[in-house]
């Protein structure tokens, strides 16, 4: 079913829209049924300004869910209409239809409201091989030498090899003995 | 068998993502690649650095004619983009024969790129697009490769270890051009065992491009040309498979390249 | 480490190393011992689950990767004691033996029919085609997925 709707930002629709920073998970209610999925940013048409999307959600505990492929215009400075088509499966109802399009304009209200988060420069955390103690210096194995892992390698094709070799023989030895 | 312990990092800018990568700290994007060689223990790097929470690395693109496709975007929102399917058909079909749709949900078209498996559809089609590779470290800043200079081995590509492939530019088509992609594999999804990207627009423009017909992706100019000077398409597909010295190899490539000449005619 | 899951609707927490996969963490930390490990490489798909309602191989994530997620796996399918229709069809129609592949396949069904509702044969063959079955020979899965379609379909006429 074909759906749209078009919403008011509170900043500028384009921007806001192209700076992709608004998909993520989505929780709907369609009455009394929950639904749950996510909203993903799919392209941006800079030159025909057009942002493509896909949401999708799963009714919880039950059949089926919705899924859509949205396309998101700004129609002046600051409203968008997100419209597109959307399929029902299992047991979802077109409230859940309505409900998933709702789910996606709130996030997109959501980010536009939000100022963007703050990306200081800090050296990124590591996190150690083990489970939170101390850093482990790598220990040296041999299997780090890729040339051990080479003989390694064909000493495996040569036993595999030896054994089939042998396997042949055996078969060929037993058949002629019978 | 699981993975050998590594330091593990989660950097949320490019530039904590380049500062943290080295020799022996790899990047880790879809996974989809990188995690079968850690459980298989044919990797072993000292750190992974994981590359998902950098969102500015993740974008599908057209702006001026030209298609920015950025290195963590996902296959399955390649397959999905109306934009791709307009401008650049070939890449939509091309991405619908990686594997399946759970790697796809989470491969990534940079990740394919990178990893250079010389089965693998995106670098063929990408080469028969005319890509070019933006790749950026932070010792020697950016530089930008072409598709036919990026592959250079099986699981080779042009990129040093503290490079990361940030971006992908694919012009924009000539007019009038039609694409079509076709490969062989033994069920859906599997490794492909040869395959053919063809970009065409009458006699102005061809481009053909081969899976599998050498350890990295081929353009085949003596196929092209022959193309625009109006030969039939199976004449074409005979030049383009004719280098390829075993039987079964040559024959199917040649196959592949005819049936996807048709189809772009 | 410590990270937090949200399973099947419910939060699970645990103590990870970096390189705990995610089909070990749902596996042992969480207890969820319906997902299967098959192949730890991605070919058999018997390690599938949903992320966000969408398949991935819980054997290519390490579970770090899940932090603040939200998964489903085949536990979480049946709601309120009542089989899933695809669970449902799959006892109907034979569609498992040794139940192995059976959860990986009810989750990449489960999300092919919500992006397709009336999917043909051959899209059902092709995008199941990413989990291996050794027992059933695949039929009765196929037409288990095509039964849950075509009761939709009867539904909403």
């Amino acid at each position: 079913m074909r759906l749209s709707r078009t919403i008011e930002l509170r900043v500028p629709a384009w921007a806001a829209l192209a700076a992709g920073r608004w998909g993520g998970p989505v929780r709907v209610r369609a009455g009394e049924v929950e639904y749950a999925g996510k909203v993903a940013l799919v392209d941006v048409d800079e030159d025909a300004r057009v942002v493509g999307a896909h949401a999708q959600a799963r009714r919880v505990g039950g059949w089926g869910g919705v899924a859509a492929r949205l396309e998101l215009r700004p129609q002046d400075e600051r409203a968008v209409e997100i419209s597109g088509d959307v399929s029902l499966s299992g047991e979802a109802s077109e409230e859940a239809a309505e409900a998933l399009l709702g789910g996606v304009a709130a996030r997109l209200e959501d980010a536009a409201t939000e100022p963007a988060p703050d990306r200081a420069r800090v050296p990124v955390p590591r996190v150690a091989a083990g489970s939170g103690g101390e850093a482990e210096p790598h220990e040296p194995s041999p299997a780090d030498d890729p040339a051990y892992r080479r003989r390694l390698a064909a000493r495996a094709a040569m036993a595999v090899a030896v054994g089939a070799a042998v396997g042949v023989v055996g078969a060929a030895l037993g058949r002629r003995r019978s | 068998m699981k993975p050998a312990p590594f330091d593990y990092a989660a950097p949320r800018t490019l530039d904590e993502a380049l500062g943290a990568l080295g020799q022996d700290a790899k990047p880790l994007a879809g996974g989809q690649s990188l995690v079968p060689l850690l459980n298989f223990r044919f990797a072993r790097p000292a750190t992974i650095v994981d590359l998902n929470g950098v969102d500015e690395l993740a974008y599908l693109r057209r702006s001026g004619g030209t298609l920015w496709i950025g290195a963590l975007i996902r296959q399955a929102t390649l397959e999905r983009s109306a934009v791709a399917a307009a401008g650049w058909p070939l890449l939509t079909r091309a991405v619908a024969h990686v594997a399946h749709p759970a790697i796809r949900n989470r491969g990534t078209v940079g990740g394919s790129v990178a990893h250079a498996d010389p089965a693998a559809e995106l670098p063929v089609a990408l080469t028969a697009l005319d890509a070019r590779f933006h790749v950026r470290s932070a010792a020697r800043g950016a530089r930008t490769i072409a598709a036919g200079d990026f592959f250079q081995a099986p699981l080779m590509t042009a990129l040093e270890p503290d490079e990361l492939l940030v971006e992908i530019e694919v012009p924009p088509p000539p007019d009038g051009a039609r694409a079509a992609f076709a490969e062989h594999a033994r069920t859906h999804g599997d490794f492909a065992l040869a395959g053919a990207a063809v970009v065409r627009a009458g006699t102005e423009h061809a481009a053909i491009a081969l899976l599998g017909a050498g350890p990295t992706p081929v353009r085949v100019p003596d196929a092209e040309r022959a193309l625009c000077n109006g030969a039939s398409a199976a004449e074409a597909a005979r030049i383009a498979g004719a280098e390829l010295d075993d039987d079964y190899r040559r024959a199917l490539t040649a196959e592949l390249v005819r049936r996807a000449i048709e189809e772009a005619a | 480490m410590r990270i937090e899951v949200e399973i099947n609707g419910r939060p699970y927490a645990g103590e990870v190393e970096p390189r705990t996969l995610l089909s070990d963490f749902i596996r042992h930390e969480a207890g969820l011992t319906g997902t299967h490990v098959g192949c730890e490489h991605g070919v058999c798909g018997a390690c599938t689950i949903q992320l966000d309602g969408e398949t991935v191989r819980s054997c290519l994530m390490l579970a770090a990767q899940a932090n603040g997620r939200s998964l489903l796996t085949v536990e979480g399918l049946a709601g309120g004691g009542d089989l899933h229709p695809l669970q449902e069809a799959f006892h109907e129609r034979h569609a498992l033996q040794c139940g192995f592949c059976t959860p990986g396949f009810l989750l990449s069904a489960e999300a092919l029919l919500r992006e397709r509702p009336d999917p043909s044969e051959r899209e059902v063959r092709e995008a199941l085609a990413g989990n291996l079955c050794r027992c059933t020979g695949y039929e009765g899965i196929v037409k288990a997925v095509l039964d849950v379609a075509a009761a939709r379909r009867a539904e909403a006429a």
